[in-house]
């Protein structure tokens, strides 16, 4: 299974990454369990900064694609089949649009929701 | 006297075998890819003019010959003292000619470097490619293998130390000069170990070259590698061995021959894989 990465794409290289990860676990060319290879040999081999595959792989072990099992290194998870088609920047999406929508219809402004939102991300929760 | 006889033999064939007949093996890939492969269908195979490399060519045939004459010369003063004045070849003649035989290689290596990194220069790709398998050292040698490695150096190392125990103790019961020849042995082995990680781990050093042939360099690089280990510690323990019976006339000669197998197992190993058939040169295309 080979990845390819366009560095002149205007989509980040580490969702490139994750995308096609994402693509070949829901093929089967990665079934559960695949070792993964190591950030350094990626980084490498991609000509890119270790920093992004390491963000690339944190992303994906979040969305229980992958699994990381210490020096032993990365794997594909077990139940990485049925979270792939899990897109949590969509539901993000969708989520604040439901709540945008809802403040507009009471009457919020939008540099009001800007402000409140602002504030909100600063604050520490 | 036979102990004599065999260096001057060994010593011949390993001028004849490094000088000659690896360096005209080199040599004649290097003229197979000038001749078939030109710089305006394979531009990426030259990131300087092609003359600059036919130059490189030319220096690094004159350099061979140039050594072969001196170790020949070097050869035949050796004969003539042992002869006329009964001089015995001292230990590290051997080691000093292959040292010097050694030179045109590791100056090409050099240019190599250099050559990569003019190569890396012209790469203006945007679309990268990787493998999503997983490469260990385990893919390229068997855990026996690795065991092998290591046992012979343990072994090296504890013949070279009881050996040479009974001769003014310098830590702990061990001999200075056996405890020094011991980490220079881990050193070496561990430099291999470090060198073979790059090559499996690394930048890929032809940024051009095709995944599966750069799979294959990797592979015999690494056993490689592992086999010059195994001759290093090898090379410690018959020089533990000989000294231990008894038979330290055989050293020269020893030495002599572990040139000759170091020379096998790197230059040649590397010379005897290299089928340019086999290699994809589309990926040099414009």
């Amino acid at each position: 299974m080979e990845i390819v990465i366009n560095i002149d794409d205007p989509t980040p290289v580490f969702t490139q990454l994750m995308e096609q990860i994402k693509t070949a676990v829901a093929n089967n060319h990665l079934p559960e369990g695949t070792p993964l290879p190591s950030i350094r040999q990626l980084a490498n081999d991609l000509e890119v900064n270790s920093k992004t595959v390491a963000k690339a792989y944190k992303l994906l072990e979040r969305d229980n694609i992958i699994q990381s099992r210490g020096y032993r290194g990365s794997f594909v998870h077990p139940d990485a089949k049925s979270h792939c088609h899990i897109d949590l920047s969509q539901w993000t999406t969708e989520m604040l649009t439901d709540c945008i929508a809802t403040l507009r219809a009471k009457g919020v402004t939008d540099s009001e929701i800007r402000v409140a939102f602002g504030s909100l991300m600063n604050s520490k929760f | 006297m036979i102990a004599s006889i065999i260096f001057y033999v060994v010593v011949a064939v390993q001028l004849w075998l490094i000088s000659h007949f690896y360096a005209n093996r080199v040599t004649k890939n290097m003229q197979h890819v000038s001749d078939n492969y030109s710089e305006q269908e394979y531009p990426k195979l030259y990131p300087k003019s092609k003359s600059h490399y036919l130059r490189i060519q030319k220096l690094f045939k004159v350099a061979n010959r140039t050594v072969l004459s001196l170790g020949i010369l070097a050869l035949s003063v050796l004969i003539y003292g042992d002869i006329t004045e009964g001089y015995k070849p001292p230990n590290v003649a051997a080691a000093i000619i292959f040292m010097l035989q050694l030179a045109p290689f590791g100056l090409l290596e050099l240019t190599e470097y250099n050559y990569f990194n003019e190569m890396r220069k012209q790469l203006h790709k945007p679309t990268r490619t990787s493998s999503l398998s997983r490469r260990s050292l385990t893919n390229y040698l068997t855990p026996i293998q690795l065991w092998l490695g290591v046992i012979l150096m343990v072994v090296a190392i504890t013949s070279d130390l009881l050996v040479h125990q009974a001769e003014e103790p310098f830590l702990l019961g061990m001999n200075e000069s056996a405890l020094y020849r011991s980490i220079t042995l881990v050193v070496c082995n561990l430099l291999m170990l470090g060198i073979a990680l790059k090559n499996i781990f690394g930048k890929k050093p032809d940024p051009f070259q095709h995944d599966d042939d750069r799979q294959y360099q990797t592979q015999q690089t690494v056993v490689t590698l592992f086999y010059l280990c195994l001759c290093i510690s090898f090379f410690f323990l018959l020089k533990s061995v000989l000294i231990g019976t008894g038979a330290e006339g055989f050293e020269a000669v020893a030495t002599a021959i572990y040139s000759i197998v170091i020379a096998y197992v790197s230059v040649g190993h590397r010379v005897r894989c290299i089928n340019l058939t086999k290699i994809d040169f589309n990926a040099y295309k414009a």
